[in-house]
């Protein structure tokens, strides 16, 4: 019996190693190679492309021969005779992969996505030359599609993409939201109420920042939520700036906020609603609206009371339609107008800039083929990719409404358009190594939302002051001095004004204090960083 | 007599009943603290989901769902990464083991020359690593980067091991060894034929040691495979409940709208994940508990 376990354990590892073995040598399926479909007599350029998959679990870009737009969007990449060879990486472990290759600089592909890397990393590799300048290489093998996306549709994209010395190295998503056709359209960041709360308790929609004080306390006070419970609260971080209370004070978003209209860098630190805003938060907690134990809470933890069903307000999109499902017996968030809080400052209100450049998609030093590169963003850049990669294919998933508008067809889930196909672009590919041009319009937005949420989008448009919550989409790239100016003032910076904010409002430090809390913050950099973000800001407006 | 000797009125008595009241109170208090938490999981996996999210579940379930688990054994990919796991933990265990075994081996020869230098060497590496990039441009100019290759060989050496074993061999008695000479056996005759099949307890350790710890892993995955269908399964719950967790202030308003739904719907499916993934290890552990005891008392000394 025991001589014949050794027969058997060799054989079990045997086995187990020659599995290993064959399963290692499986393992080089990870670049998945475009389908060689050129035109007969052609040379195709092959490109190999790095980037992350997309987040969605149904639609996934392994399955894009099966949906008619990668159909559309693969005819494009065969007419410029480029034969692509992706990499894509699970997005989740993108930012890893991308930080230790890029270091190493070693296994670069031509084409790589590096959104995931900061400005300084980007620089630095910029520096050593792992990047390639984009200009000249535009200026000899463009066809002009780059430059007219640049420069005619979206002239603000050269001004957050050039360096100090007048260099680009990587291209970006761009998107722009309109509404009649040319007007820009922002969307709002807003108080949201709960509209269902005040009919039922018969309030009005607060005019003021009083009486949105009153109306939370009333909902406590009345149980809204008929759980038996006075615990209907707010939700509503005071540690930075970005809560749309703050704006009602005039306040920036941020410790360095750029007043776009006025052209000027400022700090909530600064403002002159400061104090008052502070009282106000102090008011909110003591009155016991405001839910301390969310403050620095995550989005789940936050989200947990909303599914509770304890949510009077919070700060979100005003056309946001993504909370009201999650709630548990239901409700609706009435976006609020920004309130006026103090006498003589007009209230502001925070906006998302109708127009957004972000990601990094970037030529490598290994690029054998720089002009095929080339060619492959001339084709990202094109009209019929825009239309492709947002609104998807006409009549298939979007239409024109009676103004002429695009408007999408399918509202599905994201299950049943996997199984149709009847996606646009950017649900497939978006996000990977394909980047983004978008041409969003209002109308559609408008026509998925309830009256009131529109209304209050129509009103938001042209409603003048705003602060923006992007602040870095009007800020040039700095220069390596700047930069590392910035990072070391922001690091600390950060800590003690989220910090110094927070315990103003929890009333844990006293605002007799203020002058020393500012001989504080300048310490740390505030006027440095307002120094800098001023030049960056002048910079950004001074390239044409 | 017994009048005269003073009693200590603080002596416990043996077999007391308030001590083995209290002290029975404390291991079960202990026991619950430490199987709470898995409880918890488990109830939240197979709760509505509606009911997770608003995190109402606490001593039983509430509604009973067990799509999540549906979606897992649906998933291709969950089933990808155990196959994979499997083949990690048996490759990496099976050569952890003969590592440990042909390393330690020599270190107990006593007329081996630098023998003390060898051991003071090999301590160094347990102690100092080369970092991240050093290890990644080795794997890749070794072609091991995305290669299953890149998990198994790296981590097919275990000072820890080596250092274990060397203590069980050690403790062999040397007649043992040099009546095996004296027959005309071989070291390597002597090491797979004398020395083996009494090592088996400390084989076992190595074996559980190496099972655990690779069944556990996910960062070398992280860094050295990129492509998902040769991920880990520690590697899947990583991304699964992990990394998509997502700030939702840093998003544009259609992307939240995205990254709200994946939300929604994860906060239940990484209970479930965490179930389906962490059973068979703790199915085996009853079975191996008497070895890590022994595994724990044989770190204990390292001469």
């Amino acid at each position: 019996m025991k001589k014949r376990k050794k027969p058997l354990m060799s054989a079990i590892i045997a086995v187990v190693l020659i599995a290993s073995v064959t399963a290692c040598s499986g393992g080089d399926g990870k670049t998945e190679e475009a389908d060689s479909n050129a035109p007969a007599g052609q040379q195709s350029a092959k490109l190999k492309l790095l980037g992350p998959t997309g987040a969605n679990k149904f639609i996934k870009f392994e399955d894009r021969e099966k949906y008619p737009v990668w159909k559309e969007v693969d005819k494009l990449l065969t007419d410029a005779q480029l034969q692509l060879d992706y990499e894509l990486v699970p997005n989740e472990q993108y930012n890893v992969v991308i930080k230790t290759r890029m270091a190493s600089g070693s296994n670069l592909p031509d084409i790589v996505n590096i959104s995931a890397l900061d400005n300084t990393t980007v620089l630095n590799l910029a520096k050593q030359g792992v990047l390639l300048d984009l200009n000249p290489l535009i200026e000899k093998y463009s066809n002009g599609n780059i430059k007219k996306m640049y420069e005619q549709e979206f002239p603000y994209a050269k001004k957050t993409t050039t360096t100090s010395d007048g260099k680009m190295y990587w291209f970006s998503d761009l998107h722009k939201k309109t509404y009649k056709g040319t007007d820009p359209a922002p969307v709002s960041l807003t108080m949201l109420l709960r509209k269902d709360w005040l009919d039922k308790l018969s309030l009005p929609v607060p005019a003021n920042a009083e009486e949105y004080l009153q109306t939370l306390k009333t909902m406590r006070d009345k149980d809204a939520n008929r759980n038996g419970q006075k615990d209907e609260v707010l939700v509503y971080d005071p540690g930075a700036f970005s809560g749309p209370i703050a704006q009602w004070f005039g306040l920036g978003t941020s410790i360095s906020s750029v007043d776009v209209e006025n052209k000027k860098v400022v700090s909530p630190w600064y403002q002159d609603g400061i104090k008052d805003y502070f009282s106000y938060l102090q008011k909110l907690v003591k009155e016991g609206v405001l839910d301390t134990s969310l403050i620095g809470a995550t989005a789940e933890q936050k989200q947990q009371k909303m599914t509770e069903n304890q949510v009077a307000s919070t700060g979100d999109y005003n056309l946001e339609t993504y909370l009201e499902p999650t709630i548990k017996g239901g409700g609706e968030y009435l976006p609020l107008m920004p309130l006026q809080a103090v006498d003589g400052i007009a209230p502001a209100a925070q906006i998302e800039p109708p127009f957004l450049v972000w990601q990094k998609y970037a030529i490598t030093k290994d690029t054998k083929n720089v002009e095929a590169a080339i060619k492959y963003f001339d084709t990202i850049y094109s009209d019929k990719y825009a239309e492709l990669l947002y609104w998807g294919i006409e009549g298939q998933t979007y239409k024109k409404d009676e103004s002429g508008a695009n408007v999408f067809i399918n509202n599905a889930s994201d299950e049943e358009l996997a199984k149709t196909g009847q996606v646009p672009g950017l649900r497939l590919f978006g996000d990977t190594v394909f980047p983004r041009v978008q041409f969003a319009n209002l109308e559609f937005e408008l026509s998925g939302v309830p009256k009131y949420k529109a209304d209050n989008e129509l009103q938001i448009l042209n409603y003048k002051p705003y602060f923006v919550n992007m602040n870095d989409n009007y800020l040039a790239i700095p220069d390596d001095q700047q930069l590392e100016a910035k990072t070391k003032i922001l690091t600390n910076l950060n800590t003690y004004s989220t910090e110094l904010a927070t315990k103003l409002a929890l009333g844990q430090k006293s605002l007799d204090n203020w002058d020393q809390y500012m001989a504080d913050l300048k310490k740390l950099g505030l006027d440095q960083l307002l120094e800098i973000d001023q030049q960056l800001l002048d910079r950004y407006n001074s390239i044409q | 007599m017994a009048a005269l000797v003073k009693r200590n009125p603080n002596t416990i008595k043996q077999g007391s009943v308030v001590v083995d009241v209290v002290l029975y109170t404390l291991a079960l208090a202990l026991c619950l603290i430490t199987l709470y938490p898995f409880y918890f999981v488990i109830i939240m996996s197979i709760s509505n989901p509606t009911e997770v999210a608003a995190m109402n579940v606490f001593w039983y379930p509430k509604g009973f769902f067990l799509d999540s688990y549906k979606l897992i054994v649906s998933d291709t990919k969950m089933w990808w990464a155990y196959s994979n796991t499997l083949i990690y933990v048996s490759a990496g265990t099976i050569l952890n083991c003969l590592t440990a075994v042909l390393g330690a081996y020599p270190l107990t020869v006593r007329n081996l020359m630098g023998r003390k230098w060898v051991v003071s060497y090999l301590l160094i590496p347990m102690y100092f690593g080369g970092g991240l990039i050093p290890s990644y441009l080795l794997v890749n100019k070794l072609g091991l980067y995305d290669t299953m290759f890149a998990v198994i060989i790296p981590g097919m050496v275990s000072i820890w091991n080596i250092i274990l074993v060397r203590t069980f061999f050690a403790n062999i008695p040397d007649g043992l060894k040099e009546s095996a000479f004296i027959d005309g056996a071989s070291h390597l005759q002597l090491l797979f034929r004398v020395i083996i099949p009494i090592s088996k307890p400390i084989l076992a350790v190595i074996a559980i040691y190496s099972v655990v710890g690779i069944w556990n892993s996910w960062f070398d995955a992280l860094v050295y495979l990129p492509n998902e269908k040769l991920h880990p399964l520690q590697m899947y719950l990583y991304r699964v409940v992990v990394q998509q967790s997502v700030d939702l202030k840093m998003l544009s308003m259609e992307d939240a709208k995205n990254a709200v739904a994946n939300m929604l719907s994860n906060i239940q499916l990484k209970y479930a994940i965490i179930v389906f993934t962490t059973l068979p290890v703790i199915f085996t552990y009853p079975f191996f508990q008497k070895y890590f005891i022994k595994g724990a008392l044989l770190g204990s000394l390292k001469e």
